[in-house]
């Protein structure tokens, strides 16, 4: 098993526990990223392996991890364009005479869900400039605070306060990404 | 007061607007507001309180300008309406030359610059938005 795991871990920074039941649940944060701990049984024997990914390897799985996280992202961009855009037909329709008010107020009463845009509050400066870096993508399109607000459910003062503390950040990445 | 640097913002119960282009955006569920209608003012747009919020306390923006007949003037505006009706937005003649959209909000009304005249300078450093510290429910 070592054999095979020393391509894995930083040898220097990692201990193994033979025949052990020590077993620490390890935090998620960002500060531990890359911290781990493998069981196995060999030879009815448990051998637990726990120790810092080397460097190589927590880049790797940083990249899943953030991929993972941009595809939350995409999702709840296109549910939040959908929302928009039923929004705005429902507004067109209005504007041609199509419904009158009281149609138009009981349909967004009664469907909700359809239309309205949440705001998630659980956003952090991770989740920011995963956003940062995917419209910036879009090179022919520049992004106001209240876009990006409406887009991805943050919360408007967010974007606001991560912009002014990367301001130097963006500045010198205006034409690159993150 | 008149207001004109990005993020300067008025709330108020009423609020006269005129722009040259008033697009409605989306219906927004906004933290410490509600369930708001929103739209975006590009052109040339304006704000202006009409009905001062009372009691006269900021519910978005500790910065926002909140007297009587305060206003702020920008390229662009970002503006939500704590209503379940929609406004009616008519055709005025604004200029000479110019045709303009307008209309005067009637309930609880946000409005925030998102684009300055390109012509004033920038802020150094910009406003920034101060977040209520309290949480407050608005009542229809």
């Amino acid at each position: 098993m070592n054999n095979k795991l020393q391509h894995f871990i930083d040898k220097e920074k990692a201990t193994v526990f033979s025949q052990s039941s020590i077993f620490r649940p390890l935090s998620s944060n960002s500060d531990t990223f890359g911290s781990f701990l493998i069981a196995t049984t060999e030879n009815n024997n448990i051998n637990c392996l726990q120790g810092i990914l080397t460097p190589r390897f927590r880049n790797w799985f940083s990249t899943f991890s953030s991929h993972e996280s941009k595809e939350e992202l995409y999702v709840t961009a296109l549910d939040n364009l959908l929302k928009k855009v039923d929004y705005l037909h429902l507004t067109m329709q209005l504007d041609q005479n199509l419904i009158d008010e009281d149609e138009f107020d009981r349909e967004l009463e009664e469907n909700e869900d359809k239309y309205l845009i949440k705001i998630n509050q659980d956003f952090n400066s991770i989740d920011l400039k995963l956003i940062m870096s995917i419209t910036n993508k879009l090179k022919n399109r520049k992004f106001s605070s209240d876009e990006i607000s409406e887009i991805f459910s943050v919360d408007i003062d967010k974007i606001e306060d991560f912009i002014d503390n990367h301001k130097t950040h963006f500045l010198e990445n205006e034409t690159g990404s993150l | 007061m008149k207001q004109v640097h990005y993020n300067s913002s008025i709330e108020c119960l009423s609020a006269d607007v005129i722009s040259r282009k008033i697009m409605p955006s989306s219906y927004m569920d906004v933290k410490l507001i509600g369930k708001c209608r929103t739209y975006k003012c590009s052109r040339n747009s304006e704000a202006k309180i009409l009905k001062e919020l009372a009691p006269k306390k900021a519910y978005c923006n500790l910065n926002s300008a909140l007297d009587l007949d305060d206003r702020i003037e920008a390229e662009d505006l970002f503006l939500a309406i704590n209503s379940s009706k929609s406004v009616k937005i008519s055709l005025v003649n604004h200029s000479g030359r110019h045709k303009a959209q307008t209309f005067i909000s009637e309930f609880y009304t946000f409005a925030k610059i998102s684009k300055q005249f390109p012509n004033i300078a920038e802020l150094r450093p910009q406003k920034t938005l101060l977040e209520p510290a309290e949480v407050k429910v608005i009542s229809k």
